[in-house]
């Protein structure tokens, strides 16, 4: 019985003793993994995470005012989900709205964000003022179309996909629509997803 | 010298006992018991780790307990010990000899499983194929470095390593070649980004820790790292954390980094192609009959194609695919669906089926034996 007690006292001290070193090599170097994410430069922290400002500012922040809308055929709405006033299911596609107080890092930064999610370079501020614009909630929004591959937020990659989004800015908040999938599904909404922007009350 | 050699005698002798081996099943279903009715608050995974993989249990109520991994170690020399004391040679022993080495091939082939199998996923829609899988549950911090001239070579700092920057101890790592060490000041194994101000937010940001979850695939890792240029000592810092849509961006002297904290991938030896991936329920239910995914095997320039349902998982060099779920959960008739399937590379697979047919072989012959001696004493019985 002795024995076997200071078998366990050994063994419970092994375990129990000091966590290492704080200075510890790196052992594993190996070939860069393929079809990691890809890292994007002067991304923040906020950016990185998936947070807009409108949830930065989260803590006593107002809702914001409710939208109605018309819901274009074959359009299926979706349980809902954070950071998104509705979304839709439009056969391979999802489009859906987000409405946030202020601008939501202002347009440059959010068309130019599609555009990494797209693997698309980046626009000049010249190139954004000649976007093409639809009226939406009484002002003109520009109409964003990109094609590329679309990066999910796993790191996906879907080849052959196309972008539909719309920035609408009011001043005290902000309206995004935006439609992403399959080239091919998307493409042929597109007539019903600026009818959908302009039923947007 | 002698008194050396009888001690070596009697720890032979009570390691192979009956009495070990009596000892050693009753805690293996005390455990197993404990084990089950934890399992409910604490999931399989915790448990799996508390009572099965290790070496010494501490029970809220029953004090310090042996593990099983220490168990199943010490029956394994239980029944090695006990065969060379016990097994006499000649064929009316040869069964319970083969049953009792297959006994010790299922222990040996839990072993190997346990310290040199891995396991992960691989989620496909249509059309997609993977050249590799991820784990469910281990994760890494790399640091990549993004210029073309900087070559190809990733490092990786293990979730093992990086736990032991828990609670707040800072750690440093270091290699060769790296221009600036990484230091994890802090990492939490679930954890979520939350916006802070003051003293403790790090670009608006500090890390919130939660509760480890039942099913451990579903915790999320975060840790606070500063990158400390070797030469200048001049520091960058950020915090990291597993669901981030984008790895942390860093330019260090000039050159331009990635660090991401990310699940840990294994390449597969092969190409698999998810073609279609199939369906079925019950009629006029939601209650799942059969989900498929047809795959083709794409290796060396052969293409195979193959089948994988619940029951019927793909076997290939060494590696089995099992069709694990699909997705998204709220899909609709003529939706695109993924399917995921489990991974899982385990040098020791055949291991039970070895194991298996030893026992059996070994029962049949004891079984044969013990028929042959009866009907001889039967035979003789009857002349007599």
């Amino acid at each position: 019985m002795r024995n076997a007690a200071w078998i366990l006292a050994i063994v419970a001290g092994l375990a129990a003793c000091d966590r290492g070193p704080s200075r510890v090599p790196i052992r594993e170097v190996r070939p860069v993994a393929e079809g990691q994410q890809v890292a994007v430069p002067e991304t923040s922290s906020a950016e990185r995470f998936g947070f807009t400002a409108a949830e930065r500012q989260a803590p006593g922040a107002e809702t914001p005012p409710p939208l109605s809308w018309e819901t274009p055929e074959g359009w299926v709405e979706q349980a809902p989900r954070p950071m998104r006033l509705v979304t839709f299911a439009v056969g391979e596609a999802e489009c859906y709205v987000a409405v946030l107080r202020g601008d939501g890092g202002g347009l440059e930064a959010n068309v130019n964000r599609w555009r990494r999610q797209m693997a698309q370079p980046p626009l000049a501020e010249a190139e954004l003022a000649e976007l093409p614009a639809i009226e939406v909630l009484g002002t003109a929004a520009p109409f964003i179309e990109i094609e590329g591959t679309y990066r999910d937020m796993s790191g996906a990659a879907h080849e052959d996909s196309l972008l539909f989004g719309v920035a609408c800015l009011l001043g005290d908040g902000s309206v995004f629509v935006k439609m992403t999938g399959p080239a091919a599904a998307v493409r042929p909404q597109r007539a019903r997803f600026v009818a959908f922007c302009g039923s947007l009350k | 010298m002698s008194k050396a050699i009888a001690i070596g005698r009697w720890i032979f002798r009570f390691l192979g006992s009956y009495g070990v081996s009596v000892v050693l099943l009753l805690f293996l279903a005390l455990l197993t018991f404990l084990g089950t009715i934890d399992q409910v608050h604490h999931g399989l995974y915790e448990v799996q780790k508390k009572y099965f993989e290790s070496l010494i249990v501490f029970h809220r109520y029953l004090g310090v307990l042996p593990g099983v991994y220490l168990l199943l170690v010490l029956a394994f020399v239980n029944i090695f010990c006990g065969a060379i004391l016990r097994t006499r040679l000649g064929w009316r022993h040869m069964g319970l000899f083969i049953a009792h080495a297959g006994i010790l091939i299922l222990l040996a082939g839990a072993f190997v499983s346990h310290e040199f199998s891995v396991r992960g996923h691989v989620t496909l829609y249509e059309g997609e194929q993977a050249e590799s899988f991820i784990s469910y549950d281990a994760w890494e911090l790399v640091v990549t470095p993004q210029d073309e001239n900087a070559g190809k070579q990733e490092l990786a700092i293990s979730g093992a390593d990086l736990d032991r920057a828990a609670s707040n101890t800072s750690v440093t790592f270091y290699a060769d070649g790296l221009p600036f060490d990484v230091v994890v000041k802090d990492f939490a194994a679930n954890a979520r980004p939350v916006p802070a101000d003051g003293v403790e937010a790090v670009d608006g940001f500090r890390l919130e820790r939660l509760d480890h979850e039942r099913e451990v695939e579903r915790n999320v890792p975060g840790a606070h790292v500063v990158l400390r240029d070797t030469a200048s000592g001049e520091e960058v810092e950020s915090l990291l954390w597993g669901m981030a849509r984008y790895p942390w961006a860093v330019t260090i002297d000039g050159e331009r980094w990635a660090v991401n904290l990310r699940r840990v991938s294994w390449p597969l030896p092969f190409v698999l192609r998810l073609d279609r991936f199939t369906r079925e329920f019950y009629p006029g239910t939601t209650t799942p009959k059969a989900f498929i995914s047809e795959v083709t095997l794409l290796d060396d320039g052969l293409e195979q194609h193959a089948r994988i349902s619940m029951n019927a998982p793909l076997r290939h060099r060494g590696y089995t695919a099992y069709q694990a779920s699909w997705g998204p959960a709220d899909a609709r008739p003529g939706d695109r669906l993924y399917s995921s399937l489990s991974v899982v590379r385990n040098p020791a697979e055949p291991f039970p089926l070895y194991a298996c047919a030893a026992i059996c072989l070994g029962l049949v012959v004891h079984f044969c034996v013990r028929l042959v001696g009866y009907l001889r004493a039967e035979n003789a019985r009857r002349t007599r």
